[in-house]
């Protein structure tokens, strides 16, 4: 059975048309990040109050959450967008380490 | 004072905010170009009818005002506002300031916030906007009028979001919403540049006020 | 490339080889493009093209050295349009003589449909202009030899952006 979490929708300047937030069944943590494939950066801002990350996966979609949370919003790349919510659960299971 | 604008500006710069391969949404774009078309379509308006610098300025304030709601609303929910500048807020008034010191990382200009009455008042004021810097640069000096038309509209945008509207709610920010915040009601909030560099003033200043306020 | 903008604290101010750089989301620039559309009629175009043209060759006249090669320059123009957000563009259509400009995916032409679905005319009057200062900048052309026409526009729902060069 393919594992289907809990999603938002909205739109924002920062990434794309569609915007999903997913949320996880546990906080994110950051060996969590390292499991995301075809990365082409992966950055940590933990000099921040609250450490943030960006995922960049080119075609695919732009990860970014704050760790320790229980939330990862996926901004699907255009060229998915009839799949948006497929491509972000896909995204959220690797994270989770069940893809 | 719990907002701590020179670690919000710098911390908003390192984020690299770029826009994607698709070409959306954000850009980085010139402060010539938008001064350019914005100026140009103002003297147009002016030269058309004895109405319309008020017209003209009654729709680029608009414009502004709408790139707030959207803009700034989408700032304020954004993870970004939550890694860096959730931690630091103590009070609404807090959000305010915030989004001021946010604005200072967009490149537009040294924002300070001279004065805020909670739900009455917004008065930021700059030395260099950078619609004022393109004005008198390229044009002469008005007699009058100011052509801070995005800060000015920008400002009510902020007042709006977090005094007649409540972003701390984390609303959808819809047409409707936009129609029932920004653009209805006694409470509503409306900006107006009371000084101008391009009039001569040493700094401009935005005040953004209850529209019932400003009689 | 690699895009160097120097941000001083002190000002607030971020610049690129010269030129004010400001961050703005496609809300504001579709409807600040749409605001002076409905203003000005058909001089808008004119006006938002020449803007962008004017903007971009100041910037890209700094930023190409010279003895740079024509294809280095349009390049490293590609490279910049894609960096600051507007999108993709490929010039290699493009010869002394003018030629075809394509953008697989433009920031105002993708804007606009988002914002306010199709429209007539092309909504790439910003693209339109940066094309005519690459190609200026990396032909060592003035302006008044080079015209940009869009020819098609993902805003009037073309698959893509196409923008047709003549050098006079």
């Amino acid at each position: 059975m393919v594992l289907s979490y809990p999603v938002a929708t909205s739109r924002d300047c920062f990434g794309g048309e569609v915007l999903i937030e997913v949320t996880l069944p546990r906080g994110i943590e950051r060996a969590d990040l390292e499991r995301v494939r075809g990365a082409a950066s992966l950055e940590v801002l933990d000099g921040f109050p609250r450490p943030f990350f960006r995922i960049d996966v080119p075609g695919r979609f732009l990860l970014t959450g704050l760790l320790l949370t229980t939330s990862v919003r996926v901004t699907v790349r255009q060229v998915h967008r009839d799949r948006a919510f497929e491509v972000a659960q896909e995204a959220a299971r690797e994270l989770m380490g069940e893809a | 004072m719990a907002i701590d604008s020179a670690k919000v500006v710098s911390a908003v710069s390192g984020l690299r905010l770029v826009g994607n391969e698709d070409g959306l949404y954000l850009t980085r774009h010139y402060a010539d170009y938008y001064n350019r078309i914005s100026f140009a379509f103002l003297h147009h308006m002016e030269r058309a009818d004895p109405g319309g610098f008020a017209k003209a300025r009654k729709a680029l304030i608009e414009t502004g005002h709408l790139c707030g709601f959207n803009t700034f609303g989408g700032i304020m929910l954004s993870q970004e506002w939550e890694a860096v500048v959730a931690p630091m807020i103590e009070t609404r008034e807090d959000w305010v300031r915030g989004m001021v010191a946010v604005v200072n990382a967009l490149g537009w200009g040294r924002w300070e916030t001279k004065s805020l009455r909670p739900a009455e008042e917004l008065n930021v004021t700059c030395a260099n906007s950078y619609e004022s810097e393109g004005y008198l640069r390229d044009y002469p000096q008005r007699p009058d009028g100011g052509v801070c038309f995005l800060a000015t509209g920008g400002v009510s945008a902020i007042m709006n979001l977090l005094y007649h509207g409540d972003i701390t709610t984390r609303p959808q920010r819809t047409e409707d919403y936009y129609q029932k915040i920004f653009a209805a009601g006694d409470n509503r909030f409306e900006g107006r540049e009371i000084a101008c560099r391009a009039s001569g003033a040493p700094r401009c200043e935005w005040v953004a006020r209850p529209v019932q306020r400003w009689s | 490339m690699g895009v160097a903008i120097q941000f001083d604290a002190a000002t607030n101010v971020a610049t690129l080889s010269g030129q004010a750089m400001v961050f703005h989301c496609h809300h504001y620039n579709s409807t600040l493009q749409r605001t002076i559309e409905e203003g000005m009629g058909a001089e808008a175009f004119h006006l938002l093209t020449i803007a962008a043209q004017e903007a971009a060759r100041k910037q890209l006249k700094q930023l190409v050295s010279s003895g740079t090669s024509p294809k280095e320059a349009f390049s490293q123009a590609a490279a910049l349009f894609a960096e600051l957000g507007f999108g993709s563009l490929d010039f290699s259509g493009l010869g002394p003589r003018g030629g075809v400009v394509i953008s697989p995916s433009s920031h105002y032409g993708m804007s606009w449909l988002v914002k306010f679905g199709e429209r007539k005319d092309p909504a790439c009057e910003f693209p339109a202009g940066y094309v005519a200062a690459a190609v200026m900048v990396a032909f060592h052309l003035e302006p008044e030899r080079v015209r940009v026409r869009e020819a098609s526009c993902v805003a009037c729902g073309a698959p893509a952006c196409r923008f047709e060069v003549e050098v006079l």
